[in-house]
């Protein structure tokens, strides 16, 4: 489902973690992956997107230091980042949760996408996705975004597959509920 | 848009995006520093150069290790960081250090840093004020004298927290001007500083010595060489003791070292007075106490060292349930913080290649510092980066840049959404927290309130006091039949907690049929009744009453008020009442008299006399009036009224309808519901709302009534009964074995009674019961497409549901209890769903959902048992998964 450009895969065929050059077209190719990963799953907010890329790059020079033979590093990279966004996600959960101030969130404009080519729609969207408490939207995202199967979802949420289903149902609700609040307040 | 629409645009949203050419270029340097080619780069600094080219054993092989994870407080104690708060430095515990071997490097090779700690400059917007400091002066750590900020630093920047590099410099700034009054050189790697209005002490890290700076001159006027009572290893430096932290109090400067001692300067002489051996431990860092110093000992547990006999007794791991990392004292308490640490099943904590595994969390625990007993904790997905003052607050600051404050209210947090907080130590300069901006020539005042203000954290509440209400004590209870007393069901009935009897008086016949005579009182403590001696008041359903203290005075639409007195079982008239036909929710006891908000008056019981007050806002029907917080009575939706004032002020808007809206004083806050399960927090100080979630309980045309039960908020509805569970920020619905919609609650403040079919008690322990599906409620979604099209009633539920491609389930719900299931049925299919809940097949009263209340939420599974199993056949497996998993319960 990602973009995978050739120089990504010749970068695998031949990959020598030792090689600077290898490395440099590593990192050209999977900064977008993984930076539009995160960007448009934190609600457009474009520091919270480059803080998850820094850190998820640097996990990965970390592993590759270790690990000089990972086979397909564009997935692998990207699982990185799943998982950084799942540990980002539960942190805001756990600030919310202490916070009790849903309506803060509410009030949030809608997110500056002019970086980006997209849609008005696409930023309504995003906008509503960051409105859906955190561990449903985690769920939504890893379902119908990354496109996991809810065992897996329910895996990475530590959660059973039933539960994993019961936060995409009122996940589905939350994001229909603030999709719409997004359109009224812009329509 | 539908939600299947909205699911398709999110499969759509996974498309690269292009970063901005600075951060692309930013974060390819930081890669690159750390690349896989370079070697030099990514070695873990676990030794230091000796003076002499040797190694030296920062760590001593018997140290306890710890496995580090990703990211907490580990990756913030990176490398050679300095320990925010005290300004001590320490050296980082590399992965390759796990094992307990000792690595060498060249002399000349510098300690690196490992890149994902490498700080950049912090964002302004964590600071309410800057210290600029002359150009080309890096700051490594501060302190403060009581009037200066003492800032020591280098003339290059120095990124890991290392001992300044190039020319050493002692500053003495003026925070408010930035003029500087004092610059010191140093030398000998200077590492720590530690102030008062005696002098400003320094550490050197490569020689184990302590100098005592004058704090007008500058000069150095001694100079302790401290050097450790054991060895370590062979080498020349086997004795050198390497600083990790400083601090002065009870006459001494008390300087760590993470090789395992703690030595003491006698401050009138400058001479050491005594080394206390400790164990080896990172981070060392350490806080005065009002009878002594504390030691965060990591997986050591938190040490105290009496001042006057030097004798040492530790909090150990066990009893703080997490490492000790940061450690400050305030209020008489000692707070400390650090990683949790994974356990094994069997509750003994995780230990892998000899070390401990770090947890994912980390965990703030307040300590009494007279029992050493630790009396509260609170667990943050992120780690903490310091604990002290910031602004005059006391609390801790995780590394999302969130301030917790810890005591009494108000309560104030920031978060300044920064991403550099785990790389720039904090620093305590006086009750100001001050980040130091290692890589720029400044340092930065925290300001707690932050461009994102946000509210109390209730866990850090918590740590003050204790609650015992939450989701485990809720469910494991259940509720307890009372003895039979003299009355029948009668519903509404008045119903009051006189502090020793529950007592009840009048209503209705359930279902309605004119009014019931008499009443009677429940005593808890002998679990007996007694009837209520006949009175002057003709009983109705529209009874208004209050609880004076004294008496219970019970009105209605008549001339005259009636006055129970329960220690003589008598009942006194009150001629001339003057609030006849007000509703018993619009009127409170203030303590001196009977407040009505309705018409304004507040009414001496013990004459009938009244007074007027401010003229009230006009009020919505059934809108609550709580007696709140002494001075205050707050009108749920409409306005707060200061007695002693006399005033109204108007509220700001709740997010809840005025119209039904009931609310109850919890000690901190008026908790509001309103009659579509909205809920939010009023507080009269600050004449401000904070949302809450929707209470899970479905919407009735019914009012609801909110109770206070051990300082948790409960609200009961004709469709449940729920309780404010603060641990989780949620609401949980209780079970109960009867129909709602004839039952009233009472609450004693520390117990929590039902009046119904008899009265019940909530408390019992229940037997054996598993807390899934164990609530009281499960719901299910019908998913797009799908309608249902009959259901039949209890003991077991069968529910008939149909798709529009011709699928076809049944689902069914079994429970043991067959008693205490509440059956449904569906009328007019598809569009109009009646729930009627049934006691042992007998239907009670009916209640009606909309259409419009059925978009998604279509039926309702009631039961408050504990063996719940919930059947789905349809005529394809793929129907029968789907519809499986549509079925939920707000406890999962």
């Amino acid at each position: 489902m990602y973009v995978v450009t050739t120089r990504i895969a010749a970068a695998e065929s031949g990959s020598r973690m030792s090689d600077d050059a290898w490395f440099r077209d590593f990192y050209e190719s999977a900064l977008p992956v993984v930076y539009g990963y995160f960007l448009r799953r934190c609600g457009g907010r474009v520091d919270v997107a480059e803080e998850l890329t820094q850190e998820t790059f640097m996990s990965a020079v970390k592993a590759l230091r270790r690990d000089a033979d990972i086979e397909a590093p564009l997935p692998w990279v990207v699982s990185i980042a799943r998982r950084r966004l799942v540990d980002h996600y539960r942190a805001e959960r756990r600030r919310r949760d202490h916070a009790r101030a849903v309506h803060v969130e509410a009030s949030r404009p809608l997110p500056d996408l002019s970086h980006l080519t997209t849609t008005v729609a696409e930023a309504r969207l995003v906008a509503a996705l960051d409105r859906v408490p955190p561990a449903q939207r985690a769920a939504l995202v890893l379902r119908y975004v990354d496109d996991l199967p809810v065992r897996e979802v329910g895996s990475l949420l530590d959660r059973s597959e039933r539960a994993a289903e019961s936060l995409l149902s009122r996940g589905r609700r939350s994001l229909r509920r603030a999709y719409e609040e997004a359109d009224d307040g812009h329509d | 848009m539908d939600t299947t629409d909205l699911v398709q645009r999110l499969r759509r949203l996974d498309r690269p995006a292009e970063p901005s050419e600075s951060f692309r270029n930013g974060l390819w340097e930081l890669l690159e520093a750390a690349s896989p080619a370079d070697t030099s780069a990514v070695r873990p600094p676990a030794t230091k150069p000796g003076k002499h080219g040797e190694t030296i054993d920062v760590a001593p092989s018997s140290l306890p290790l710890r496995q580090r994870r990703a990211t907490g407080i580990a990756a913030a104690a990176a490398a050679f960081v300095l320990v925010a708060g005290s300004g001590a430095v320490t050296w980082w515990l590399s992965p390759g250090r796990m094992d307990g071997a000792t690595e060498t490097v060249p002399a000349s090779t510098r300690p690196e840093t490992p890149t994902t700690d490498r700080p950049d400059s912090p964002p302004a917007s964590v600071a309410a004020s800057s210290l600029d400091l002359p150009p080309g002066r890096f700051p490594l750590t501060a302190t403060s004298d009581g009037e200066r900020v003492w800032v020591l630093t280098g003339t290059e920047p120095q990124e890991s927290g290392a001992p300044p590099l190039g020319e050493a410099i002692l500053l003495a700034v003026d925070p408010r001007t930035g003029d500087i009054s004092v610059e010191a050189p140093l030398e000998d790697s200077p590492s720590i500083v530690a102030g008062d209005p005696t002098g400003v002490w320094v550490a050197h890290w490569e020689t184990g010595a302590v100098t005592r700076v004058d704090p007008v001159t500058g000069n150095t006027v001694a100079s302790i060489a401290l050097e450790l009572p054991f060895d370590i290893g062979s080498g020349p430096d086997r004795r050198l003791f390497i600083p990790n932290d400083v601090v002065i109090g009870h006459g001494s400067v008390w300087v760590s070292t993470a090789r395992g001692a703690v030595a003491r300067i006698d401050i009138a002489t400058n001479e050491v007075s005594s080394i206390i051996e400790r164990t080896p431990a990172l981070p060392a860092q350490l806080a005065i106490g009002s009878t002594g110093v504390w030691v965060a000992e990591d997986v050591h547990g938190l040490t105290h060292i009496d001042a006057a006999t030097e004798t040492v007794s530790t909090v150990p791991l066990a009893e703080l349930d997490h490492a000790a990392q940061r450690v400050a004292v305030h209020d008489g308490d000692v707070y400390v913080a650090g990683d949790r640490l994974g356990r094994n099943p069997d509750g003994s904590f995780r230990l892998e290649a000899g070390g401990y595994v770090v947890g994912d969390e980390t965990a703030i625990s307040r300590i009494e510092a007279d029992t050493r007993r630790v009396v509260g904790s609170t667990v943050f997905d992120e780690p903490i980066v310091f604990v002290g003052w910031v602004n005059a607050f006391f609390g801790a600051v995780d590394g999302s840049g969130t301030f917790w404050h810890i005591g009494a209210l108000p309560e104030l947090i920031g978060n300044t959404s920064s991403t550099n907080w785990r790389n720039h130590p904090i620093v305590q300069v006086g009750r100001e927290a001050w980040m130091v901006d290692t890589a720029g020539t400044r340092l930065l005042r925290v300001d707690e309130t932050g461009p994102r203000p946000i509210a109390l954290p209730i866990e850090i509440a918590e740590l003050s006091e204790p609650r015992p209400v939450d989701a485990e004590w809720a469910l494991s209870r259940d509720w307890e039949p009372l003895a039979a007393g003299p009355l029948g069901p009668r519903w509404p009935a008045v119903i009051a907690w006189t502090g020793q009897e529950i007592v009840l008086w009048g209503g209705e016949p359930v279902g309605g049929g004119g009014a019931m005579r008499g009443g009677a009182a429940y005593r808890p403590a002998t679990n007996s009744w007694r009837e209520l001696s006949g009175g002057p008041l003709t009983s109705t359903a529209e009874a208004a009453w209050v609880w004076t203290d004294d008496e219970l005075v019970i009105w209605n639409d008549g001339p005259i008020a009636a006055a129970w007195q329960p220690d003589t079982n008598t009942w006194r008239t009150i001629d001339d009442w003057p609030l006849r036909g007000s509703p018993y929710r619009r009127a409170a006891w203030t303590g001196e008299g009977i407040l009505d908000a309705d018409r304004g008056l507040i009414v001496d019981p013990r004459t009938g006399d009244s007074r007027p007050i401010a003229e009230p806002p006009s009020l919505h029907q059934r809108a609550t009036v709580v007696w709140a917080d002494g001075d205050h009575v707050v009108v749920t939706g409409d306005g707060s009224y200061n007695l002693q004032a006399d005033t109204w002020t108007d509220m700001p808007p709740s997010g809840l309808t005025p119209l039904a809206t009931s609310g109850t004083w919890t000690g901190i806050e008026v908790v509001a519901v309103d009659y579509e399960m909205r809920s939010a927090g009023y507080d009269p100080s600050t004449n401000s709302w904070t949302r809450y979630p929707d209470v899970p309980l479905r919407f009735s045309e019914c009012a609801p009534r909110a109770h206070t039960l051990l300082g948790r908020p409960v609200v009961e509805h004709c469709s449940g009964i729920a309780v404010w569970d603060p641990g989780h920020s949620t609401w949980i619905p209780l079970a109960f074995p009867q129909p709602l919609v004839s039952t009233q609650l009472i609450s004693t403040g520390s117990e929590l009674y039902a009046w119904g079919e008899g009265l019940y008690r909530l408390g019992a322990d229940a037997t054996g019961a598993p807390l899934r599906l164990t609530a009281g409620i499960s719901l299910l979604d019908l998913p797009p497409g799908w309608t249902a099209t009959s259901s039949t009633g209890g003991p077991a539920i069968a529910l008939e549901l149909e798709a529009i491609n011709g699928d076809r389930c049944t689902v069914r719900d079994i429970n043991a209890d067959a008693e205490s299931v509440l059956a449904s049925y569906v009328t007019e299919p598809p569009t109009v769903v009646q729930l009627a809940p049934n006691v042992g097949g007998k239907p009670s009263q009916a209640l009606r959902a909309t259409p419009g209340q059925l978009d998604s939420l279509h039926h309702l599974v009631w039961s408050s048992g504990t063996r719940d199993v919930i059947d789905v056949a349809c005529t394809t497996a793929e129907a029968s998964e789907l519809i499986a998993t549509q079925i939920w319960s707000p406890y999962q």
